[in-house]
């Protein structure tokens, strides 16, 4: 059977059985349902939660109603198919993805947006129906009787 | 140019728009290949084409706004040189950028993706993280 594991950041939720120092730990909840808990030094930081595919639904259905922020929360597990963190950290991830830094783009996207950027500035400097490279016709097109702004 | 191709206007705007679309294809496909569940194909073909196409008529929307402020001097700026049909063009050279990007350079960018995502890995926790849905 499909299963699904909702993965969440909670930097709240630690596991009661868990020994001390153990990396990660698994508990049931109830039959059929596991959580896993991921620990940085002392603190639980992820939860991982599977349950059955249908239960889904009823889930976000229920986070849902708990207000905008588990609107937004179940918003993203659905759309990611499993994927849902606090609402702080996809604000977080959100302000900070444009950054080359958070999430470096392949050379070939920065060469593109560098020839991207001199188009607009010879565009912006001469402004565009005047580019040289353009134009040098003026005559040519008044020859012919047409109006142009260059 | 004019006078090589006997155009009758300046086609440097139409270079920019090409670019308009040439460009943005490429980073709309890096982001929708490596944040989306969307793989290289049609669908992400055609996503990305109207993604561009969607920046495109954003673009058209402040040319025409920044025409009514501004009056007659934007015609300079805007490159629309007496061409009633200049909105159009500029779409679909736009267009025609979004489908060259992603016919010529889509195994160059795939290629690309592909090193980066391996090399970046190991400091993403968003990537661990994506311990995959199925058991």
């Amino acid at each position: 059977m499909y299963q699904h594991i909702d993965l969440y950041v909670n930097e709240y939720s630690v596991d009661p059985e868990a020994k001390d120092g153990a990396p990660w730990s698994c508990s049931s909840t109830e039959p059929g349902r596991w959580a896993l808990f991921l620990r940085s030094s002392s603190r639980s930081f992820l939860t991982a939660d599977t349950h059955a595919r249908e239960v889904t639904g009823a889930r976000c259905a229920a986070r849902s109603r708990r207000g905008v922020a588990g609107l937004v929360r179940s918003r993203a597990s659905r759309s990611h198919d499993v994927d849902s963190r606090s609402l702080s950290d996809l604000y977080r991830r959100a302000a900070a993805s444009a950054t080359a830094r958070r999430f470096p783009l392949t050379p070939l996207a920065y060469r593109l947006i560098f020839v991207h950027a001199l188009i607009l500035m010879l565009g912006g400097h001469y402004t565009y129906a005047q580019v040289r490279s353009g134009s040098g016709c003026s005559a040519y097109s008044a020859s012919r009787g047409i109006i142009t702004i260059a | 140019m004019q006078r090589v191709f006997g155009f009758t206007r300046n086609h440097y705007d139409r270079i920019g728009h090409l670019a308009q679309g040439f460009v943005p294809a490429i980073v709309a496909r890096e982001i929708l290949i490596r944040r989306s569940p969307l793989r290289a194909g049609k669908w992400l073909f055609f996503i990305v084409l109207s993604v561009c196409l969607a920046i495109s008529a954003c673009y058209e929307l402040i040319e025409w706004w920044s025409a009514l402020i501004g009056g007659s001097a934007a015609d300079a700026f805007l490159g629309t040189q007496g061409d009633p049909f200049d909105t159009q063009a500029d779409m679909f050279m736009a267009l025609i950028g979004a489908v060259a990007a992603q016919v010529l350079l889509a195994r160059v960018h795939d290629r690309q993706i592909a090193k980066t995502a391996t090399e970046s890995t190991h400091h993403s926790s968003l990537t661990r993280a994506r311990l995959v849905a199925r058991l």
